[in-house]
């Protein structure tokens, strides 16, 4: 009895010197990421026009156009004509937010007499502008000029900066 | 009886021996970042598996620091002073939620064609690093996948 049982024992020490040979090796799952974006594009599809406005006689006056398709017009200036706000198509990655960039201060409108100045810069896209589902979207932008005290008459242009990004 | 005894204490000794942990885990993410997809063909980015900040190649456009490109970081534990071999995939593929599929390739660890070996502290560690490919066909979005890598100790 002895004997068997030293025998086995024998043999379960054989296995334990062997077993170490298939137990040396380990494996792990890691990740790889990458976050992988579209170029956006940005095109002026429509001007910021503030129309004709009557130059004022003893005081600045104001033309304000809000941010939206069909800008409400606003200030104190007497203005008629096209009147529209500024229509910006955008490309991009699909139901992605982006960021607008409009001119922080003013930018001058130039022609027969003093600059007039353009301010007050806003988009219609909100607080977190998306992308849609295609990939595209359009906003709107306004702002407000302030035409001079006996303005010479004329027509004044000037241009602005828009920037997108994700 | 001192013999079955003397068995049965080898026994416990070697089973002992076995329990010693051999583990590889990874412990950072193999990061492409943010990069800019191509207008047509396929851009590409790889990152060298040598360093904390590894050498970055390649034509595609990389945007913004928000999203850091390293290479993969793993951490291995056996025995004192033993040598290991690594073994990588050839390529892996990372997907997003479209489905759409990136191809990582040309994977390769810190050591190069060598073994790792771990130290009297019973530890190392090692890079892996690889190259992306992006096509211009792809749509854009967070893409992600597994890299499993195996350690065989020598």
């Amino acid at each position: 009895m002895n004997k068997t049982l030293l025998k086995l024992l024998a043999v379960m020490a054989l296995i334990g010197f062997t077993t170490p040979a298939f137990a040396q090796g380990a494996n792990d799952d890691g990740t790889a990421t990458a976050n992988i974006v579209t170029a956006m594009t940005i095109s002026a599809e429509r001007d910021l026009a503030f129309g004709t406005v009557v130059a004022p006689s003893g005081d600045t006056c104001t033309v304000s156009l809000t941010a939206a398709e069909t800008a409400v017009v606003g200030g104190d200036c007497s203005s008629s004509g096209t009147q529209t706000s500024a229509q910006f198509d955008v490309t991009g990655d699909a139901s992605t937010e982006y960021t607008i960039t409009l001119p922080v201060g003013t930018i001058n409108m130039t022609g027969a007499g003093d600059a007039i100045v353009v301010g007050s810069f806003a988009h219609s896209a909100g607080a977190t502008p998306t992308l849609s589902a295609g990939g595209a979207a359009t906003f709107y932008v306004g702002a407000t000029a302030t035409v001079n005290d006996g303005q010479a008459g004329g027509a004044y242009t000037g241009t602005f900066n828009v920037a997108v990004d994700y | 009886m001192k013999k079955i005894f003397l068995l049965i204490s080898l026994f416990i000794c070697l089973f002992s021996f076995n329990a010693n942990a051999q583990n590889v885990s990874a412990v950072r993410s193999l990061s492409f970042g943010t990069l800019l997809k191509p207008s047509s063909g396929t851009s590409w980015l790889h990152i060298t598996a040598v360093a904390d900040n590894p050498t970055i190649t390649g034509d595609a456009i990389r945007l913004g620091s928000s999203a850091p490109i390293t290479a993969q970081f793993y951490v291995t534990s056996s025995k004192a002073r033993q040598y290991y071999a690594i073994t990588l995939p050839e390529s892996i593929t990372l997907k997003n939620s479209y489905n759409h599929e990136i191809t990582i390739d040309q994977l390769a660890h810190s050591y190069g064609t060598g073994n790792g070996r771990t130290s009297p502290q019973k530890e190392d560690n090692f890079y892996v690093g690889g190259r992306i490919n992006i096509s211009s066909g792809i749509t854009g979005g967070s893409f992600a996948g597994t890299i499993n890598i195996q350690i065989d100790f020598l």
